[in-house]
């Protein structure tokens, strides 16, 4: 990785003068946000103008950077520069058309921060009411429930293991389809479907997991659990939390994360990228990576483990990024679904994941595209 | 004072030459890299409590390199399950 000897030119790591430095999405306190709606009510207030009595074909018609004709809206959200989500939190102001900066008036300038926070602009065309949907018409996307049995599976549903003592029953997240030439695996946690190094290679590994089966289970096996790459307790650093488990027939899953889509390849993870997932128990949920050289000391059941240079992501707006049942979940870059981590530890506030790259050398195999 | 800016490179020596001793510590369950509000890299020290007392067994600076403390409390692996 090169070395940077420079500050970040991004605007968004600029301190403004003012009492609030730049906000990043994550931890917003009820203090914090209160100024930053206070800062956009400002500048509402300021800048928007009253509905126009104006018909719309004329509205249309006319344009100028003039903010009384061109901001259509006004509103909070995340900053985007050059196409990327940063994670910043900003004032956004909704234009009809965004101008070159030299095409701008200075009278018609809008300003470039409120009240110390950074402004966004976003061209958005002009708003008018939305169409009744032609009858036929695809409904809006629901929030798949990942704990049902789905066949074929998909990342991002429950799965799991059946303890052979049937002292407890558990669940994990299936986080992707792999391929080792014309084999077919899931890929999840070895914590998730090799019980840290307990379950012997052959044992059968379930959809959904037991604890969400119910009684009678309504499940059933999907797989055979393949290889793990054996969990090391004590001084010894880990890299990876992984394991695979070859589908009992490949119709059985396919490589469609829930809600999100099938991953588009893979992408090293960068500190600030916007990152989402969808597990077992959080669903679908947004967060940004704030590093990715963390070592880290986990508790699992045989004892604290440790791994070496890991990635860390927070949630998006205060929520959690991940819960108890989510190991095994794929991270994938928000602006493009390439898989970055595996998710497999954490805290109530941090999530801790796996390189991809690492994950799928480790077990000498490809993501199913 | 002109402040100095360590580059990410520093900060990753400093990392490997600290991260074990860091983390055998009680109450350390991470020790890594980010960027501070500034966009500088600094090294982070991931602590199980928030309690000043336990903060103040540690160092603002090591090798005159500030260090990040953040409060994530201890790490688990993320199955779940109905152990007692």
């Amino acid at each position: 990785m090169p070395t940077k000897k420079s500050r970040r030119a991004s605007s968004s790591a600029k301190r403004s003068a003012s009492t609030s430095s730049t906000i990043i999405f994550t931890g917003l306190s009820d203090k914090q946000i209160t100024s930053l709606r206070a800062a956009k009510q400002a500048a509402s207030q300021q800048l928007l103008q009253p509905a126009q009595t104006m018909a719309f074909s004329a509205l249309a018609a006319s344009t100028s950077p003039e903010p009384s004709t061109n901001l259509v809206g006004v509103g909070i959200g995340e900053q985007i520069s050059g196409g990327k989500h940063t994670g910043v939190m900003a004032v956004k102001f909704l234009v009809r058309i965004k101008y070159p900066d030299n095409q701008i008036p200075d009278s018609d300038r809008l300003p470039r921060e409120v009240n110390g926070y950074p402004v966004d602009v976003e061209q958005v065309g002009t708003f008018r009411r939305f169409m009744p949907p032609a009858s036929g018409a695809a409904p809006a996307l629901a929030m798949p429930n990942p704990r049902k049995k789905i066949r074929p599976a998909q990342p991002g549903c429950s799965i799991g293991f059946k303890d052979p003592n049937n002292q407890f029953i558990m669940a994990g997240t299936f986080g992707a389809l792999v391929s080792k030439g014309t084999k077919r695996f899931i890929l999840s946690n070895n914590h998730v479907i090799a019980d840290e190094n307990k379950l012997p290679l052959g044992s059968s590994i379930f959809q959904p997991g037991f604890l969400d089966a119910g009684n009678p289970p309504n499940n059933g096996p999907i797989a055979r659990l393949t290889k793990f790459i054996r969990l090391v307790p004590g001084a010894a650093t880990n890299k990876v939390d992984c394991a695979i488990a070859e589908l009992n027939n490949k119709s059985l899953a396919t490589n469609s994360v829930l809600f999100i889509g099938p991953p588009k390849g893979k992408a090293a993870g960068q500190i600030d990228m916007v990152v989402h997932k969808f597990g077992r128990t959080t669903g679908f949920t947004v967060g940004r990576i704030t590093s990715l050289e963390t070592d880290v000391s986990v508790q699992y059941e045989a004892g604290i483990v440790k791994f070496q240079d890991q990635i860390i992501i927070v949630g998006l707006s205060a929520q959690p990024f991940s819960a108890a049942g989510d190991s095994g979940s794929l991270i994938l870059e928000r602006s493009n679904n390439k898989a970055v981590g595996l998710l497999f530890a954490g805290s109530s506030t941090h999530t801790i994941a796996n390189h991809i790259q690492d994950v799928l050398s480790a077990l000498s195999v490809t993501l199913t595209l | 004072m002109e402040e100095t800016i360590a580059t990410e490179q520093e900060i990753r020596e400093l990392k490997h030459r600290h991260s074990a001793r860091l983390l055998s510590q009680p109450g350390v369950s991470g020790v890594g890299i980010e960027k501070d509000d500034s966009g500088e890299y600094v090294l982070a020290v991931h602590l199980d409590s928030d309690d000043p007392e336990a903060r103040k067994l540690f160092p603002d600076e090591i090798e005159g390199h500030r260090v990040k403390y953040i409060k994530s409390g201890p790490f688990r692996k993320l199955t779940a399950n109905d152990k007692a």
